[in-house]
């Protein structure tokens, strides 16, 4: 390989790039609109879930039941006329459960009668129910426990079960800072992102217009063309890093948390990573429509959705847990949450940055396979 | 503009669009397949309820009690036990190395605090790092113990009976699906309507077509049909595989969910050539729409729900047809709904769709400098 071939190369795709002042506007502007967006608007967290209640009870228990749903944050007691059915109110859709309070529950409890509350729970959505069915069942055991008739009466426990007493704590992040989880995970979308689609294009741009042929015709080699274009796309997506992190510090005060250097090696090689499928795509495409459905779409889905991004890797089936092994956001946002969150470094992550080098001469191989020749395919 | 409608006119360009479409093998198959394979893989792949939370469990009481307590807490299989070493402090290093994502200690006095009759303290420490899990598994475990403590007792007074309404089994991938249909095709979408015009620019073929005496609408339109026909088969073809592979239910009107389908892919098709009146080249064009199309995504109830984001970005959502379309998707095909009940949403729907063709159609002359 002649590198004054390659950094002419990639000075050539440097001013192309900088011709098209539109473009390195929105190469930046894109990424910093997609942090904030993603900062500041995405919850995973469930908070105010609209839930309504029929009381039919209408007693000094009835109100501290709601009163304790509305204590949780999580649910919102609507309160509900009596003479609709549960099941209408739920088809209504604008409330995820209905919770009947039946008349007589409060002099059913202090006589220790059994009281069912019963409720339907929109099972749609699947964490929602489940959390839903937590939060009642939690609340009715404390509530319930608080108008029970006093433990001397006939019928109450006699013997003491073993009682645990759990205390939880969560590291780094003890306030539950959703910012903080998304933030540096976001990092890892739009590094995955943008680089991939800016390298399709112009691999595929000068495919469409024919102007590959010019590379053809000259001395240039594949492993050039390729070393080339990926370090002018390299310097574009370090530029895209740089900025991001710098306004997720200003914006959300992130910062490292223990040592950089894992975080400073994986950011080149993860942009590396993307630069180079990015050139196999468009080397792989003839069109510029298709590149784009593939980094633009396909790569943008799986770099989203199994990444770890939102749900934890280890909750996908065993197969597609291999897969995302392949997915270099994946390796890149376990980096970026340990440098920014956890501060373990080395040790922690060591493995992460030996994967993100090991799928990098993975895609170097299969973008220089199909230009090797730097002809046009047969039939093009 | 001549004003007039011409149909036959309108059939030619038609024919034109659809003939450039089918003349690329490659496009045809990347318009097809991904969206449909990507719904089913998907949704068969996300999950949101955490499982295998790996847990350094360190017991230093080394007791019946604490070795019952180890056992009901991993009972479910959601909290994978992991080799630790005997001290507390090992167990907090392997949680603060990120190694594991919780550390569980049980101190050397728990079975004499229970013998005692006093409740036993244990430590429980999550890895915050993923707010999520920690979140969901801090939960998990209080629930854990607090059935673990009721044990034995006789069932407390008061008791909460939970039916769950439209998805009984609690199956992820019934929700998944309609908002992955969506989300996928509304990328699709608008990334192949708003690339497919640019390209045109790009190319300078829009400029002969802007001379034929054919209308921006007519010609508007007949970019559509295209595409339009190629997406509702990938949306009836990811419905049908969805309910192969995941037993989804259809529990509504299938004709109705059909048509609003329609209204929301031209939505869609016609965004991506709104987009495109704006900007000249792919490298715009491609930028624009991803960075268009993921928020949409992601504010749209699809993975995270509505109520959760602050109350600002909730209101804004009202202008997202994703969020609208996924509502109705979610209603007709779960719930069984009909129009009485999702009306609101399929006008906004409609209002984005004829919104986008005519300020399109208004832009489409004047886009050439």
């Amino acid at each position: 390989m002649n590198l004054r071939r390659v950094w002419v190369q990639c000075l050539k795709e440097l001013v192309e790039f900088r011709r098209d002042r539109l473009t390195v506007a929105l190469a930046f502007v894109l990424p910093v609109g997609m942090l904030l967006i993603f900062g500041f608007a995405i919850r995973l967290q469930i908070k105010n879930i609209p839930v309504a209640v029929v009381d039919f009870d209408r007693s000094a228990f009835s109100r501290d039941f709601i009163s304790r749903i509305d204590a949780t944050q999580e649910l919102v007691a609507v309160p509900e006329p009596l003479d609709r059915a549960p099941l209408a109110i739920l088809d209504a859709g604008d409330v995820r459960a209905a919770i009947v309070i039946p008349p007589g529950t409060q002099r059913a409890i202090a006589q220790g009668r059994a009281a069912p509350i019963q409720s339907i729970v929109d099972g749609t959505d699947v964490v929602n129910a489940l959390t839903i069915k937590q939060i009642l069942a939690a609340t009715s055991a404390f509530a319930g426990a608080a108008y029970a008739p006093p433990p001397s009466i006939p019928g109450a426990p006699a013997l003491d079960p073993p009682s645990v007493a759990l205390h939880e704590r969560i590291w780094f992040n003890p306030g539950g800072n959703e910012a903080l989880f998304f933030v540096p995970g976001v990092y890892g979308v739009i590094l995955a992102m943008f680089p991939t689609l800016l390298a399709a294009i112009a691999m595929v741009r000068d495919k469409e217009r024919g102007t590959i042929v010019q590379a053809y015709a000259s001395r240039l080699r594949a492993s050039e063309l390729i070393a080339g274009k990926c370090l002018a796309l390299e310097c574009v997506g370090l530029a895209e890093a740089l900025a991001i992190m710098l306004i997720g510090w200003a914006v959300w005060g992130v910062h490292f948390a223990g040592d950089p250097v894992p975080l400073l090696i994986a950011t080149p090689l993860v942009v590396c990573c993307q630069v180079l499928l990015g050139l196999l795509i468009g080397a792989r495409t003839n069109t510029v429509t298709s590149a784009i459905q593939a980094a633009g779409s396909v790569n943008s889905l799986v770099s989203f959705l199994l990444s770890g991004f939102l749900y934890p890797v280890s909750t996908m089936p065993l197969l597609f847990q291999w897969i995302s092994f392949l997915v270099p956001a994946r390796h890149y946002i376990n980096i970026s949450r340990d440098a920014f969150v956890r501060g373990a470094g080395w040790p922690g992550v060591w493995t992460e940055v030996a994967s993100l080098a090991l799928i990098a001469s993975i895609l170097a191989f299969g973008a220089w396979l199909p230009m090797r020749r730097m002809q046009l395919a047969a039939g093009a | 503009m001549s004003g007039v409608f011409s149909w036959r006119r309108w059939l030619v360009l038609v024919r034109k669009e659809f003939e450039q479409i089918l003349g690329n093998r490659q496009v045809l198959y990347i318009l097809l397949f991904p969206p449909i394979v990507q719904v089913t893989i998907l949704g068969y792949a996300l999950n949101p309820l955490i499982k295998h939370v790996a847990v350094a469990i360190v017991d230093e009481s080394k007791s019946p009690a604490s070795r019952d307590l180890i056992d009901a807490f991993t009972a479910n299989g959601v909290f994978v036990p992991q080799a630790a070493g005997d001290d507390a402090a090992s167990a907090y290093r392997a949680v603060g190395s990120g190694r594991v994502d919780a550390g569980l200690v049980i101190p050397a006095d728990y079975a004499a605090a229970i013998a005692r009759g006093a409740p036993g303290n244990v430590q429980l420490v999550f890895d915050g790092v993923n707010s999520y899990v920690a979140n969901l598994g801090a939960g998990y475990a209080s629930a854990i113990v607090q059935e673990y403590n009721a044990r034995g007792a006789p069932p407390p007074p008061l008791s909460s009976e939970i039916t769950f309404a439209y998805n009984p089994g609690l199956v992820t991938a019934w929700f998944f699906v309609p908002g992955l249909l969506g989300s996928i095709l509304m990328i699709t979408g608008l990334l192949a309507s708003a690339s497919a015009s640019v390209r045109e620019k790009d190319e300078g073929t829009l400029e002969q077509l802007l001379m034929t005496p054919a209308s921006s609408l007519e010609v508007l339109l007949a970019k559509i049909v295209p595409l339009f026909s190629l997406f509702t088969i990938a949306m009836l073809a990811s419905l049908a595989l969805s309910r192969l592979i995941f037993g989804l239910p259809f529990r509504g009107d299938f004709a109705l969910f059909v048509a609003i389908s329609s209204i929301y892919i031209v939505a869609a098709i016609s965004i991506g050539i709104l987009i495109s009146t704006f900007v000249s080249t792919q490298q715009q064009v491609v930028l624009i729409s991803i960075f268009t199309a993921l928020p949409l995504m992601m504010l749209s109830g699809a993975f995270a729900p509505i109520e959760s984001m602050p109350p600002a970005w909730q209101t804004a959502s009202l202008l997202n047809p994703l969020r609208h379309y996924i509502s109705i998707a979610r209603a007709i095909i779960l719930k069984g709904a009909g129009l009485d009940v999702i009306w609101p949403d399929v006008l906004a729907l409609a209002a984005f769709a004829v919104a986008a063709i005519w300020i399109s159609a208004s832009r489409y002359r004047s886009q050439l400098r």
